[in-house]
């Protein structure tokens, strides 16, 4: 009677222990693909950050660039003076003015979101581009 | 007398296997189940492009002010300017870089966002467009206003 009351407990015994294993398989697989989903959460996150990197770096070259604009030498090496030009010329200013302005206001539109049109898209001239957003208007254009 | 014996005896072994009984039979081990319940996505479209009012310059100079103000009477336009002068003219055209800059960065963050947390950037539908439109609040109809 012992006996088999000591065998009957040793099966039950075998059966969770069998059960243990399967659930410890279990776990182990899913720590497998927990670590699979941590490293691909770890490159999307170094892939979000250097888009913006890049992104931010290509607005700083903006800015240098309107610096320069302002500041640019001309060839009979002074600085560039809007204000004396403007004086010079008003009418030619005040066309180039505007025309700036379309463009701003474009720029704008972009920098929401509004898609490039196939012109924009395709500007290689500097004549075809939009000179206050060169970088974000014109992607195929490369300066020189 | 053999009786009462027996009772005594039997009634706490009967006891024991019955309590042990019902231990080892009857009731089953408790399991608790987690589910993973995905939170709910906020999926919120991004705003619709605002299109600029086009703004007109002019360029006025101690020789030419006399005709451009007489230009703006003959076009029925008050005779005043609002203007800037040339440096702050530069400073200006640096102020709205740097917002739409500001624009770009923010947009962008917002993209990278909605990319690794909803893998979707939604276009805003019509409705919400209409709801989240800035040019909106500038147009509105006055007879709307008073029906």
């Amino acid at each position: 009677m012992g006996g088999i009351f000591y065998v009957k407990n040793l099966q039950s015994q075998l059966v969770i222990s069998e059960m243990n294993n399967a659930k410890l398989n279990e776990g182990i697989e899913m720590q497998k693909e927990l670590l699979i989903q941590k490293e691909n959460d770890f490159k999307a996150i170094t892939e979000a950050n250097n888009n913006l990197l890049l992104s931010n770096r290509q607005l700083e070259e903006d800015n240098q660039r309107l610096d320069q604009k302002f500041n640019k030498i001309n060839a009979s090496g002074k600085q560039r003076d809007i204000g004396n030009l403007a004086v010079q010329k008003p009418k030619s200013i005040e066309m180039i003015l505007n025309k700036q302005q379309v463009e701003r206001a474009r720029c704008f539109e972009i920098a929401q979101g509004s898609p490039l049109t196939e012109l924009e898209k395709n500007a290689t001239k500097k004549s075809q581009i939009n000179s206050e957003c060169t970088s974000q208007a014109n992607p195929n254009y490369v300066g020189y | 007398m053999w009786d009462i014996k027996m009772n005594k005896l039997l009634t706490p072994i009967l006891l024991v296997i019955l309590m042990s009984g019902c231990a080892s039979t009857g009731l089953k081990p408790l399991e608790i189940f987690t589910t993973e319940v995905e939170r709910e996505r906020l999926n919120l479209p991004l705003p619709p492009v605002e299109t600029m009012e086009k703004v007109r310059i002019i360029v006025i100079t101690s020789k030419n002010q006399e005709e451009v103000f007489a230009k703006l009477v003959k076009q029925n336009i008050d005779p005043a300017i609002i203007g800037y002068t040339d440096e702050d003219w530069e400073l200006v055209q640096k102020n709205s870089a740097r917002s739409r800059q500001q624009i770009i960065r923010l947009r962008r963050i917002v993209e990278e966002y909605k990319k690794y947390y909803e893998a979707t950037i939604d276009e805003a539908p019509e409705e919400v467009k209409k709801q989240f439109s800035i040019s909106s609040l500038f147009n509105s109809d006055p007879k709307e206003e008073t029906e």
